[in-house]
């Protein structure tokens, strides 16, 4: 801030009253000639500051609206405006006077108004020499200033008085808690005038505060003075046109310098002196004067002698505020005075319009609470509406998507409510009534005894139902159905019902039937496959009794052609042929019963008949692979509940299996004993016992899945098949390593299992 | 004495074809042996009675190839006729590899049949002549002293009766009267012959 002292030293040196002599005198001199002349009067309103400083405007207008009440003359106004206060520059000075002696020149004013804002102390020395004999009207400046020895006899106007009494009333309105107020005061004359009008006012607070006088610093010390003054310290500034040290200064310049450094809030009181930095001040109002200077204008236009007119002077004030000010120190605006003139308050929206915003917004917010409730209610209402709509459209694409009949039936009442699904399941219409008979009649006629026998049970012993069974459909045909229900108590009123739900499973028994078939054809190729297997064996054994029938006729052919026909040899050999025919027609049947693709059926069979049988049609295989076959039968085994070419098969794969597995050994280790047996409750077991290398542990349990083969021409299904036969009717398989040398396969056929219904 | 009539051996696990066959030979007028087994073949039968063997190529136990590597290793072999209820060609080739006169498939014709049976007949009388002459060659050779013996490989090395004399370090004549009773002992009349019958024996010449 230090570069501030240079530009608010003022040396006004005397050139430029002499300057504004010279251009005074001509004015004068044209003026003379132009005296006579009817013509319009012509007043020019000199401003001194900125011309866009606060009150200007307002002053303007109260001075125009005086003026043209005064007189009826037509008034042509000049303005101009010296912004001394901030361009205090010599040279700036001098050539506006040379401009307005210039522009003047020729139509100069008939009256001359000098408005004051600020604290100039010079111009009384030149205003006289200015436009001579010209009336001057001087307002707003300071008692002080207004020196009516320094003004020609053609200058009146009226002065402020300086009121420092009701600025420090104010300052304790506003800041309660100050205890002491500092004025800061100059060296010069006017300075000290004003100070002394302070100081004489402060004796009114002197129980109240401490008042202090700061009137010989200089600017540094003030500089540093004002930046630490302690808390509940309040500056009020009088003036200051000269420091400590003799500096001369612009006073409204000083204070503005000072709002900006203290550290406690500074009061003026001049609206000078205010600027944008002081909080405010009680001062005088600038609209006043130029509503006075407008009157006392229009006086002395009017006629009036200006001369006649007195030095006025006014210590009316006005509190001014500046609202930054005010805001920097925490002053709140509850504090001022009543009347109180605030500037520089952004004229925010909110400022301006809040009350229609807070309107708005206390609407906004009800209708938004509204509309919010109504929303979370819809919103809510929407959920519970989704859910229930969500559940009921579950229950209606489950039970339509999943084709599930519902029904629901009240003992009581005997009352049947049925689903869409179940009524087209049982081939009802849409709209049928349903009753419970008329559900039964439509159960197949087979099914019919069996299924009302068993609700009937659940229902009197209140056990769940549940049951497979066909509808008999119009057309013939029949659909499978599964039907589950159960007794649902209904707590509130002792109501009890039949519930149930009822699944169309035809597809399902299609698919059934269907994997049922497959499985029997892949058994079927299984079977033809290990037969292919066997065909050596096979065409052996078939060709055995074949060429021993050949043999026999073509014996007998000789012997009847001997004479006399050895009858009794031709009779046995026919003998011979008829049991060698058997014999082929048996290998025939016991082949065609394991390559037949029929629908098997299992029935009760004697185990030890059935691996009999096929042993048999291993023997042959056996010896040709120099395996021992060897059966131990536990005789007197229940029957077991199985289809005997299934049956069959298992051992055929399972003993087949074994003798590949022999291969590499030599010959007198190849054994093979089947054994039959007890297994765990309800089963006979089926043992294969081979001498082969064994299995490896980690194969064991990938023994009897599909395409799994050690071998190198095996398929891998001979296993497979194996166990998907044994488990088909309902026993198991697996195999174990001997303690020995070998594998033991077993497997279980339950015993005696009753048809399922 | 009449040539002894050539048996026919069958060997067979399955009676009732046994049987069969064996009634269409004997109606045939042949002499049939009926064997269940190779064992009971090899245990019993005399091999040296002229005719062959109908040969069941699956048989628990020794089988047709079994029997036949076991004929093979024998003086006396009969020829083989292999009957089978199905010849696979594995099994047809080691039988024919082994030495076997025929392959048939039950059930077999009996033209077929006895085609078979008169061929291995032929065949192994042909053998049996040929084994009884080469057996009294042997007898003949067998009949020689040492030195006869010693003289026999020097004629049959083709040398001159002074070159054996200078060799063995004898007179000439003594060579000669050697030569004179090895022609005698082989009922020869010339060394051409002498050389024929002696090449059979297969004496290592001395050149």
């Amino acid at each position: 801030m230090g570069h501030l002292y240079p530009c608010l030293v003022r040396r006004v040196g005397s050139w430029r009253v002499y300057a504004l002599c010279a251009v005074v005198c001509l004015i004068i001199t044209g003026g003379a000639h132009a005296a006579d002349v009817e013509r319009s009067k012509r007043v020019l309103t000199i401003t001194t500051g900125s011309r866009l400083a606060p009150g200007f405007m307002l002053a303007d207008r109260e001075l125009l609206q005086a003026l043209a009440k005064a007189t009826t003359a037509r008034i042509v106004t000049y303005a101009e405006n010296l912004d001394l206060i901030r361009f205090p520059s010599e040279q700036y000075g001098q050539i506006f006077s040379e401009y307005l002696s210039a522009k003047y020149a020729v139509n100069p004013p008939d009256l001359v108004i000098l408005l004051f804002v600020g604290n100039l102390e010079v111009p009384g020395k030149w205003l006289p020499k200015l436009f001579p004999n010209t009336p001057i009207i001087v307002a707003g400046i300071t008692e002080e200033e207004f020196r009516p020895d320094q003004f020609g006899p053609f200058v009146r106007g009226i002065a402020q008085r300086l009121n420092p009494h009701a600025n420090l009333e104010l300052i304790l309105r506003l800041q309660p808690e100050v205890r002491r107020v500092v004025v800061i005061g100059g060296t010069a004359d006017i300075d000290r005038q004003i100070l002394a009008r302070a100081r004489d006012a402060a004796q009114h607070f002197r129980d109240k505060i401490v008042i202090d006088f700061w009137e010989h610093l200089t600017m540094e010390e003030l500089h540093r003075a004002v930046t630490a003054l302690p808390r509940n310290t309040a500056i009020l500034f009088a003036a200051m046109f000269r420091d400590g040290a003799g500096g001369a200064f612009v006073s409204s310049q000083v204070a503005h310098a000072i709002g900006q450094w203290a550290n406690v809030p500074m009061y003026a009181m001049s609206d000078a002196d205010i600027g944008s930095d002081a909080v405010g001040g009680s001062v005088a109002s600038i609209a006043a004067y130029g509503k006075r200077a407008g009157e006392l204008a229009g006086l002395v236009l009017t006629g009036t002698e200006v001369k006649s007119l007195p030095f006025e002077t006014s210590s009316d004030t006005v509190p001014t505020f500046n609202w930054p000010a005010l805001q920097r120190w925490g002053i709140p605006e509850s504090r001022l005075p009543p009347g109180s003139v605030v500037r520089n308050k952004p004229t925010s929206i909110w400022a301006q319009y809040g009350l229609y915003i807070m309107a708005a917004i206390i609407i906004i917010l009800s209708e938004g609470a509204i509309i919010a409730d109504l929303l979370i209610e819809r919103r809510r209402r929407h959920r519970v509406e989704a859910e229930l709509g969500e559940n009921q459209q579950l229950m209606e694409l489950a039970t339509s998507a999943g084709e599930i009949g519902l029904w629901a039936r009240d003992l009581k009442s005997g009352t049947l409510w049925t689903n869409g699904p179940l009524r087209s399941m049982f081939a009802f219409r849409e709209n049928d009534t349903v009753q419970l008979s008329d559900m039964i009649a439509r159960i197949h006629p087979e099914d019919r005894p069996r299924v009302v026998a068993h609700v009937q049970h659940a229902q009197e012993h209140d056990l769940p139902f549940e049951g497979e069974f066909r509808i008999a459909l119009a057309d013939g045909t029949f659909r499978w159905v599964l039907a589950k229900g159960r007794t649902a108590h209904v707590s509130q009123n002792g109501d009890v019902r039949r519930l149930g739900v009822v699944l169309d499973t035809t597809e399902r028994k299609r698919v059934e039937l269907e994997l049922q078939r497959q499985r029997e054809e892949l058994a079927h190729v299984a079977r033809v496959s290990t037969i292919g297997e066997l065909t050596t064996a096979v065409a052996h054994e078939l060709n055995q009794p074949l060429g021993a029938i050949l043999s026999n006729a073509e014996a007998a052919e000789i012997f009847l052609m001997t004479d006399p026909p050895d009858l009794e040899e031709v009779r046995q050999i026919l003998a011979d042929i008829r049991h060698d025919d058997q014999r082929a027609g048996e290998v025939i049947r016991r082949m065609r019963t394991l390559l037949r693709k029929q629908e098997l059926t299992p029935r009760l069979i004697d185990s030890n008949e059935v691996v009999q049988e096929a042993l048999k049609l291993l023997n042959i295989d056996a010896s040709a692979r120099k395996v021992t076959l060897q059966f131990e039968r536990t005789p007197d085994l229940p029957l077991v509940w199985c289809d005997p070419v299934h049956f069959q098969q298992v051992v055929l794969n399972l003993v087949l299996n074994g003798m590949e597995a022999m291969a590499p050994l030599p010959e007198e280790r190849r054994k093979i004993v089947v054994r039959t047996g007890y297994g765990d409750t309800g089963t006979v077991k089926i043992a294969v016992a081979d001498s082969g290398p064994g299995i490896p542990p980690d194969s064991l349990s990938k023994l009897f899945e599909p395409f799994f083969t050690t071998k190198k021409e095996g398929m891998g299904m001979g296993l497979s098949i194996a166990r998907t036969i044994v488990e088909a009717h309902g026993g198991q398989i697996w195999a174990e390593n001997n303690a020995g040398a070998g594998a033991t396969f077993y497997f279980t056929v339950p015993v005696r299992k009753e048809a399922s219904a | 004495m009449s040539p002894p009539q050539p048996i026919i051996r069958v060997v067979d696990d399955d009676s009732s074809f046994r049987t069969a066959v064996t009634r269409l030979l004997r109606a045939v007028k042949y002499e049939v042996r009926g064997y269940a087994s190779a064992s009971e073949f090899l245990k019993s039968d005399s091999y040296a009675d002229p005719g062959c063997i109908l040969l069941d190529l699956r048989m628990p136990g020794v089988g047709g190839l079994d029997l036949q590597q076991s004929l093979e290793r024998m003086e006396e072999r009969l020829p083989i006729i292999f009957l089978t209820g199905h010849g696979d060609i594995p099994a047809s080739v080691r039988a024919m590899k082994g030495g076997a006169v025929d392959f048939l498939t039950k059930p077999v014709r009996r033209e077929a049949l006895l085609r078979a049976i008169e061929n291995a007949i032929g065949i192994d009388a042909k053998e049996r002549s040929a084994r009884a002459g080469l057996r009294e060659l042997h007898d003949r050779y067998e009949n020689l002293t040492p030195r006869e013996r010693e003289v026999l490989a020097h004629i049959v090395g083709g040398k001159l009766n002074k070159q054996i004399a200078f060799d063995l370090g004898t007179a000439e004549r003594t060579i000669k009267a050697h030569r004179a009773s090895i022609m005698n002992k082989f009922g020869a009349q010339s060394v051409a012959e002498l050389v024929r019958l002696t090449q059979k024996l297969c004496i290592e010449p001395i050149r």
